[in-house]
């Protein structure tokens, strides 16, 4: 080995030596000017995807059209493509509405954002959103919401965009309760390793030979002041017994997969800015 | 210009979730057709440049491919958290690997360092995957698991030959690249 490639490799490894041993904040600085770096791209790559998708979707609805009769294709078209439109108008008025009277329900201010990107890591359950630390009030570790239920927690912040740790991630426990008249304490969180888009969450641990009736509402306690109280997280499918403990496997109250516009839980008070 | 290449590569990758589920939209596939796993631009384009530049340089890219990697995918979480800074290590590690087969590169053999990339590839993935399980303290390998490591490194080694006629194309026209007499010969 030459002399140059020895001082090269040795400098590399004090510079990694050096990288390892940056404390948690200057790392979250890191990744948040890595963050910011790519917002942009990742906005214009979200809106082409949607162009992408939206033209798929037509095309997909002419192609069983062209099955049918050619004089009637022509109308049926212009038929589907009005009736589609008016359709997407209602459920967009639909699903603002439903968020702006949750807003105004809600006992928190809550900070509306869109979600530009799925998946960001290889490992863990994340999805960004388009709100970042230019907002003052929202900062890493703040709940994020749909009127649903819960979604996870802000884990890295960017000045115009945030990445969101999905309730499905393991990393993202919630001390939770279900609802009825016996109600069974645990923590739920995601499973390591869930490779599917809307993965079983667990809660435990409870007491060896915990029976809940299957259908049963989990909701948030607040405990640990991160996620606010009686927020849904899920319905319980089954209870599986382990060596020393039982846990109850849920079916998510939030479709991950469909989740479009998410709401950021702000610090303080009610009834401060908002927008 | 290698830099610009690994900033480009980041992006890219920055953009590859839409890419891929808009692959499953199109081809009908369900949501879970690929067990979320994605096209890895950022080692891709270390791996392949491992084979094309010096030692030192080498090592450069890894460093700072590594940094890039672990500024997305690293879960820094609280105070003491660790996994931020294992990535220029396991680029460092792989690109070495790499590097290694750099003249089977430089004689235009390129089947067998783009096999190579993909086995790298293959094992940041369970390198990674194989140390949060021992951060957590138990370890699971449920099927989808598999699948992901293996869609990944499968996509990734498709996009390794675009890289590499890239470089080899971008190497020889500025003279930097010589059979002969090896690296830098200009």
């Amino acid at each position: 080995m030459r002399k140059g490639h020895i001082i090269s490799l040795i400098l590399f490894l004090a510079l990694c030596g050096w990288i390892i041993s940056l404390s948690p904040r200057t790392t979250r600085k890191i990744q948040s000017a890595a963050l910011a770096l790519a917002t942009p791209f990742v906005r214009a790559g979200s809106e082409t995807e949607k162009r992408i998708l939206h033209f798929r979707e037509d095309v997909r609805a002419s192609e069983t059209v062209n099955r049918e009769n050619e004089e009637l294709r022509r109308e049926l078209d212009l038929a589907r493509l009005y009736a589609k439109d008016r359709r997407e108008v209602y459920e967009e008025n639909k699903r603002l509405s439903r968020a702006l009277d949750y807003r105004e329900r809600s006992p928190f201010d809550l900070l509306p954002a869109q979600v530009i990107q799925r998946d960001r890591a290889n490992w863990w359950s994340t999805i960004t959103v388009d709100r970042g630390f230019s907002h003052p009030k929202v900062g890493v570790g703040a709940a994020v919401l749909v009127p649903e239920g819960l979604v996870g927690r802000i884990l890295t912040v960017a000045p115009d965009s945030s990445v969101v740790l999905l309730l499905t991630d393991e990393n993202c426990p919630v001390a939770a309760r279900t609802l009825g008249s016996n109600d069974v304490r645990g923590v739920v969180t995601g499973m390591r390793g869930n490779t599917e888009s809307n993965p079983f969450l667990r809660m435990g641990p409870l007491p060896l030979g915990t029976r809940i009736q299957s259908g049963l509402a989990a909701i948030t306690t607040g405990g640990g002041g991160v996620f606010p109280a009686n927020f849904p997280v899920g319905m319980v499918v089954r209870v599986e017994d382990r060596n020393f403990f039982s846990e109850a496997v849920l079916k998510p109250a939030v479709d991950f997969t469909r989740i479009e516009q998410v709401f950021i839980v702000l610090a303080g008070e009610k009834g401060g800015e908002s927008r | 210009m290698l830099i610009l290449l690994l900033a480009a590569s980041f992006l890219l990758q920055e953009l590859t979730p839409g890419v891929v589920s808009l692959v499953e939209a199109m081809t009908g596939g369900s949501d879970d057709f690929l067990h979320r796993a994605r096209l890895l631009f950022l080692p891709a384009y270390c791996f392949t440049a491992a084979l094309t530049v010096p030692f030192p340089l080498m090592l450069g890219i890894a460093f700072f491919g590594g940094i890039l990697w672990d500024a997305s995918h690293a879960l820094v979480w609280g105070d003491g958290s660790p996994g931020f800074g294992s990535g220029p290590l396991l680029f460092g590690f792989f690109c070495s690997i790499m590097h290694g087969a750099a003249d089977f590169f430089m004689r235009r053999k390129w089947v067998f360092p783009i096999l190579l990339g993909g086995v790298c590839v293959f094992f940041l993935l369970l390198a990674e995957y194989l140390w949060i399980n021992f951060r957590a303290g138990d370890f699971g390998f449920p099927a989808g698991i598999w699948i992901k490591l293996s869609m990944s490194t499968l996509l990734t080694t498709l996009i390794m030959p675009v890289f590499l006629l890239a470089l080899d194309r971008s190497m020889r026209s500025h003279g930097l690249l010589d059979v002969e007499t090896g690296f830098g010969s200009r």
